[in-house]
C-alpha cells in the first residue's frame, strides 16, 4: 500500500457519466490526469468508443472505480481501462465489481504487477467468476457438513479439502470446488451426498479392521479393488435407502447417470441382491469379487470417489491401540467417582462391573444418541452412564472393530491409580490453541476502505504482547497521591455492588409496608380511598456488565498523559476490584497495517495481581494509532464472554493516525465501521478522550451520546472512574 | 398470590397418566417417599420429569403441588405471606407450606432458577428433621410422613450460577432421567399422539440426530416432549417436514447455519 493517499474531494462536480450518453466516458480531469494511458489503453481499445451501453448507475459505478483506481496509481486504472470494454462485455456490472475487487486485493498484497497481472488475465478470471456463480466452496460448507455428519451419528469425520476424493476414517476429502450442476444448490448438493456417501464407508462397516485387512490380503488388489467399491456402493446405498429415505432420494436425483451406466448398475444390483439385504455387510460384497470380477464395471456415480485401504489401515491400528488405552482409563475415571459399593453386572466378567448394551455388529451402525444402535453403558446395577465422552468412544471402537472386546472393558488395576483422562499431557496444548492467538503469528483482520467502499481483506496483521513489567514505586505513590479521592470512588462503587434492596409501597411483596398501610389507614378513616401500594418487597439490583478498557498507547500520549492514565487505570482497579464486573485491560498502539500491536495489562481471567500492577506502571507510548483493528480484536475478546452489558471503552488522546494513509477521514470512517461491527454483536463503544477538538469527529465515529472529553488531562484520574459508574448504573 | 387459595385437593391427580418407565424409577421413588427422603430428578428439559412426578402423585394417591421456579422466586413465595384484607391482615400459607400441612408432594421444578436464599429454606425440610420453620408465624410445622418434596434440574447448563449447591444436593435421593432409549421412545410417541409406529420411529431418529448435536452448535437437542408435539401435528395432518419445522427446529434454535444443519437431518429421515 502506498504510504500517501489521496482522498477523494468531496467538493468536485459530479461525475460526467450522470449525463446521459453512449458507452462508458472517461471523466475529462481523469484523462487529463492519466494522459496518453487513457486513450488506447495497454490492451489496444479505446475506452468510451468501445464500451457497450450502460445504464447511468453503471456509469456512475464505473466512475466511481476509475477515480479510485487513479488515486491508487495511474498505471493501475490506465491497464484496467484497456480491458474495462472487454470486461463489459464478458461479466455482467456485478462481476466487473468482483474483478475490481480482485485486483485491488492483490495491488494491495502484491503490488503493482501482480494486480496488472489480474488485468491481465481478464479472461480467465471471467470464467472463474462465472464457474463460481453456479459452483460450491467447500470452504463456505465446510462448517455444516461437518455438522451435518455429526447429526447422522457414528465418530465424527472432519471435511477437508483434498485432490482425491476418499476417507482415511478421520477425515473425508472433498475437492475445494464443485461446478457440476448448472444450480449452485445442485453443487451443494453434491458436496453433501459425497459427505454422506463416504460416511456411510465408516459406520456401515465398510472400514472394519477385519474387512481392511481382508481387502489387503486379495490376490490382484488393483483389479479387485474397483469390483469392491462398486459392489460396496450397491449395499452402502441400499442402506442410505433403508435408514435415510430422504437422502436416498436425493442420491437417485443426482447420480447423474446416462442410460448405459444406469442400465450397467441395475444389472449388477440384480446379480448382487443379498447385498441390498438389511445385515448385508463388508465381508459379503468381498466374497462376491471373484464373481464379479469379468463383469464389465459400472463408471463411477459423483458422490463415489475413491478407495485407498492402506491409508485407512494406518489410521485404523494407530486408532484402535489410542482408543482402548482411553477408554480404559476414562471407565477408571467414572468408576472412582460412581457412589456406593460396586456390583457386577450379571452379563459381566466376574472382574468388572461394566456392561454395554445395544452393540450393533457392525452391519448398522451405534450411535451416542440416536437409533436402534444407541449405546447403553452400565455400572453394576447402578442404571446408565451419562457419559457422552465415554459413549463417544465405544461408538468410535465398535465401528473399527465391528463389536467391543471383552477385555476392553476390564479395567486393570482396579479404579485407582490411573491419570484423569482431563490431566492428560496435551489437555494444556489444547487450551493453548483454543485461546487463538500466538505470538509468533499474527492474526490478520480486515480494514474498511470508504473509498472503495470495501474491506480491504486479511488486510492488518495483529499480535498480542505482554506489557513488559516494571516494579517500581508507582502504585503505591498514586495510592497516596489519590488517598481521599479513592476512599470516595470505592464508597460510590459499593453501592454499585450487586445485593438486594427493599422496594417500598409495592402492589405486592414478601413484606407488609407499615408505614404505607399506616397512611392507608388514616386515609381510609378520613374517607380518602386507600392506597394499594402497602407491600415492601427485596428486588435484586444485578450487575451483569463486563467492560474492556483499550488505551491509547501511541507516541502522542508520551509525558503527562501516559503518567495520567496510569494513575487512571491505578484508581480504576481499585474501584473494580469492589465489584463483581470482569474487566481487562489492553493496550495498542503499531506501526503500519503490517505491524498493529495489543499490549495485554489484564486479561478477563486475570486476577488483580502484582504482576498486573507493574504492568500497569510498564505502560510506555509506543508509536502510532491504528484504532480500527484494535477495536475489531478487542471486540472479540468482549464477545467471548456472556454478559448482558458489555462495554468497550477506549482511552484515547487523539485521532487515529497510522502510517500509510491511516489519517483524516480514512482512519476515521475505518474506526467509525469497527465501532458499527463491534456495536452489531451486541458490544456498548465508549472513549474518553483529552483531545478537545475530539467533539468534532468523535459524535461521527461513537454517536453524539457515547463520548467523553475530558478538557484538563490532570483530571482523567478523576474523572474515569466516575465515568464508569455513571455508564453501567445506566446500562 | 390470591387469598382465596386452590383447594388442596384441586392438587390431586384423578387419571392415571402416561408414563413409560425407564428402570426401577418408580419403585426408588415409593421407597423414597415411604422413608421420607427427598427427591432429586436429573434430567434434560422435556425428558419426562414433570410426567413421571404426576404418575407418581397418581400412583400414591397424593396431590402434587408443583411450582415452576424462576430468579424472583423468594422465600415468601415458598413459605407464605401476610396479606391486607379489609384492612386487616391476613396469613396465606405459600404452596410449599400448604403440601406441608396437607401432607401432598411438593415439586419445586427447575429448582435452579431460583434465588439462592430460598433454597435454604428447604434444608430442614430434606433431613430427618422434616421441619418447616415460619418465621413470620413464629411456628415450627412439621411435616406428617405423607409429606415428599421433591425437586428436579437439569445438569446440562454449563453455568456456575445455574449449579446446585452441595449442600442442597446431599440431602436428596437422586433419580437421574435422560431421553428415553430409542424404542421406547417410539413406544411412547405411538401410546401418547396416535402416530404409526413408522412415522414415531422417524421422528425419534431425527431427535437423535440433533442430540448428537449437542455442544455443536446445540445446547440441548430435540427432547421428547418437542418430538411428541410434532407427532401430535402430523397426526393431526400437519405434513412430517412441516410439523418438524414449527415443532422441532425452530424451537430448537434461531441460529440459521443451525437451523440449516438440523433441516437438512430432517430432510435425510423424512
Amino acid at each position: 500500500m502506498p504510504d500517501s493517499v489521496l482522498l477523494i474531494d468531496d467538493s468536485a462536480p459530479p461525475p460526467a457519466a450522470e449525463q446521459a450518453r453512449e458507452g462508458v466516458q472517461i471523466p475529462e480531469h481523469l484523462r487529463r490526469a492519466v494522459g496518453g494511458g487513457l486513450s488506447r489503453g495497454a490492451y489496444g481499445e479505446e475506452p468510451g468508443r468501445s464500451l457497450p451501453e450502460l445504464d447511468p448507475a453503471a456509469q456512475r459505478h464505473i466512475d466511481h472505480w476509475l477515480r479510485i483506481l487513479q488515486r491508487d496509481h495511474p498505471d493501475l486504472q490506465a491497464h484496467f481501462s484497456g480491458r474495462l470494454g472487454r470486461a463489459l462485455t464478458l461479466l455482467e456490472i456485478e462481476g466487473v465489481d468482483a474483478w475490481m475487487t480482485a485486483i485491488l486485493d492483490r495491488y494491495d498484497k502484491s503490488g503493482l504487477g501482480a494486480a496488472i497481472g489480474v488485468i491481465a488475465n481478464l479472461d480467465a478470471f471471467a470464467e472463474d467468476y462465472r464457474a463460481r456463480q453456479s459452483g460450491a466452496d467447500l470452504e463456505e460448507l465446510e462448517p455444516f457438513l461437518e455438522k451435518y455428519l455429526t447429526g447422522l451419528g457414528g465418530r465424527p469425520l472432519r471435511v477437508t479439502n483434498g485432490r482425491r476424493v476418499f476417507t482415511d476414517t478421520e477425515s473425508v476429502y472433498l475437492p475445494a470446488f464443485l461446478n457440476i450442476f448448472d444450480r449452485r444448490s445442485d453443487n451443494e448438493s453434491l458436496y453433501k451426498l459425497t459427505a454422506v456417501y463416504h460416511w456411510a464407508q465408516n459406520v456401515y462397516g465398510g472400514w472394519r479392521l477385519d474387512a481392511v485387512e481382508r481387502l489387503l490380503q486379495l490376490p490382484d488388489l488393483p483389479r479387485a479393488l474397483p469390483v469392491f467399491a462398486t459392489l460396496e456402493s450397491l449395499r452402502l446405498e441400499a442402506r442410505l435407502a433403508l435408514d435415510f429415505p430422504g437422502l436416498s432420494r436425493e442420491l437417485r436425483r443426482l447420480d447423474n447417470l446416462d442410460e448405459d451406466n444406469r442400465a450397467r448398475y441395475l444389472a449388477w444390483s440384480h446379480d448382487n441382491r443379498p447385498l441390498l439385504q438389511d445385515g448385508a455387510g463388508p465381508m459379503d460384497s468381498m466374497d462376491r469379487i471373484s464373481g464379479n470380477l469379468e463383469k464389465p464395471l459400472p463408471t463411477p456415480k459423483g458422490f463415489h470417489g475413491e478407495y485407498f485401504p492402506e491409508a485407512v489401515l494406518e489410521k485404523l491400528r494407530e486408532r484402535v491401540k489410542q482408543e482402548k488405552d482411553k477408554l480404559q482409563q476414562s471407565l477408571a475415571r467414572i468408576g472412582r467417582e460412581q457412589p456406593g459399593p460396586v456390583i457386577a453386572g450379571v452379563n459381566a466378567p466376574d472382574n468388572t462391573p461394566w456392561t454395554v448394551s445395544g452393540v450393533d455388529p457392525g452391519v448398522g451402525f451405534n450411535s451416542v444418541n440416536q437409533g436402534p444402535g444407541a449405546l447403553t453403558l452400565l455400572f453394576g446395577d447402578q442404571g446408565p452412564v451419562t457419559d457422552d465422552e465415554v459413549k463417544q468412544l465405544l461408538v468410535s471402537i465398535i465401528q473399527d472393530l465391528g463389536r467391543l472386546p471383552e477385555d476392553y472393558l476390564q479395567v486393570s488395576g482396579g479404579y485407582s491409580g490411573f491419570p484423569d483422562a482431563d490431566t492428560q499431557s496435551g489437555a494444556g496444548e489444547v487450551g493453548k490453541a483454543a485461546a487463538g492467538y500466538d505470538l509468533q503469528n499474527p492474526v490478520y483482520y480486515p480494514e474498511w476502505d470508504y473509498t472503495r467502499q470495501r474491506y480491504r481483506n486479511e488486510f492488518c496483521a495483529l499480535t498480542e504482547v505482554d506489557v513488559a513489567p516494571v516494579n517500581d514505586n508507582f502504585f503505591a505513590a498514586t495510592l497516596e497521591k489519590y488517598r481521599f479521592h479513592l476512599s470516595s470512588v470505592r464508597r460510590s462503587f459499593e453501592t454499585m455492588a450487586e445485593g438486594y434492596e427493599q422496594r417500598k409501597r409495592q402492589t405486592f411483596g414478601d413484606e407488609i409496608d407499615f408505614d404505607a398501610l399506616v397512611e392507608a389507614s388514616a386515609d381510609r378513616r378520613q374517607g380518602l380511598e386507600m392506597s394499594e401500594n402497602l407491600y415492601s418487597c427485596f428486588h435484586r439490583s444485578r450487575r451483569d456488565v463486563a467492560v474492556m478498557f483499550m488505551v491509547d498507547m501511541s507516541g502522542s500520549t508520551r509525558g503527562w498523559v501516559n503518567l495520567v492514565e496510569r494513575e487512571a487505570l491505578v484508581l480504576l482497579c481499585e474501584a473494580l476490584e469492589m465489584l463483581s464486573d470482569p474487566y481487562a485491560i489492553y493496550g495498542f498502539s503499531g506501526r503500519t497495517h503490517k505491524r498493529c500491536e495489543i499490549y495485554r495489562i489484564k486479561k478477563f481471567e486475570d486476577a488483580f495481581t502484582a504482576l498486573v500492577r507493574a504492568r500497569i506502571s510498564g505502560i510506555r507510548p509506543r508509536t502510532y494509532t491504528r484504532m480500527g483493528v484494535a477495536i475489531r480484536h478487542l471486540g472479540k475478546h468482549l464477545q467471548a464472554l456472556k454478559a448482558r452489558s458489555r462495554l468497550l471503552i477506549t482511552l484515547s488522546d487523539g485521532k487515529p493516525e497510522d502510517y500509510g494513509g491511516y489519517r483524516g477521514r480514512y482512519g476515521l470512517e475505518d474506526t467509525r465501521q469497527a465501532i458499527a461491527e463491534v456495536r452489531a454483536d451486541g458490544i456498548y463503544p465508549f472513549c474518553i478522550t483529552i483531545d478537545e477538538e475530539a467533539r468534532e469527529y468523535l459524535p461521527y465515529m461513537y454517536g453524539s451520546a457515547n463520548y467523553t472529553v475530558i478538557d484538563d488531562v490532570r483530571k482523567l484520574p478523576y474523572k474515569v472512574s466516575d465515568i464508569y459508574r455513571r455508564l453501567t448504573t445506566r446500562v | 398470590m390470591s387469598a382465596n387459595p386452590v383447594r388442596i385437593e384441586e392438587y390431586a391427580i384423578r387419571q392415571e397418566p402416561y408414563y413409560e418407565p425407564a428402570g426401577d424409577e418408580t419403585g426408588i421413588f415409593e421407597a423414597a417417599a415411604a422413608n421420607g427422603l427427598p427427591v432429586l430428578l436429573k434430567g434434560p428439559t422435556g425428558c419426562g420429569k414433570t410426567r413421571f412426578m404426576e404418575y407418581m402423585s397418581w400412583r400414591l394417591d397424593r396431590p402434587v403441588i408443583t411450582v415452576s421456579c424462576h430468579d424472583d422466586l423468594s422465600a415468601s413465595d415458598l413459605v407464605g405471606r401476610y396479606l391486607i384484607k379489609g384492612g386487616q391482615t391476613v396469613w396465606v400459607d405459600g404452596p410449599l407450606t400448604r403440601a406441608v400441612r396437607s401432607g401432598a408432594i411438593c415439586y419445586l421444578d427447575e429448582i435452579v432458577e431460583a434465588r439462592k436464599d430460598t433454597t435454604v429454606v428447604i434444608h430442614p425440610l430434606c433431613d430427618d428433621r422434616r421441619l418447616l420453620p415460619i418465621e413470620k408465624l413464629g411456628e415450627l410445622l412439621e411435616a406428617p410422613p405423607e409429606f415428599c418434596l421433591t425437586i428436579s434440574y437439569n445438569p446440562g447448563y454449563q453455568s456456575v450460577l445455574k449449579d446446585l449447591k452441595q449442600s442442597t444436593r446431599q440431602r436428596f435421593v437422586a433419580l437421574d432421567f435422560s431421553y428415553p432409549q430409542p424404542d421406547r421412545e417410539v413406544e411412547i410417541l405411538v401410546k401418547e399422539t396416535g402416530v404409526s409406529a413408522a412415522t414415531a420411529s422417524m421422528l425419534v431418529r431425527f431427535a437423535g440426530m440433533t442430540r448428537n448435536l449437542k455442544g455443536n452448535g446445540l445446547t440441548e437437542g430435540a427432547s421428547t416432549r418437542l418430538i411428541v408435539n410434532a407427532a401430535r401435528l402430523i397426526r393431526h395432518g400437519i405434513a412430517p417436514r412441516k410439523a418438524c419445522e414449527t415443532a422441532v427446529n425452530q424451537a430448537l434454535t434461531d441460529d440459521e447455519e443451525i437451523l440449516k444443519t438440523v433441516r437438512e437431518l430432517c430432510a435425510s429421515v423424512l
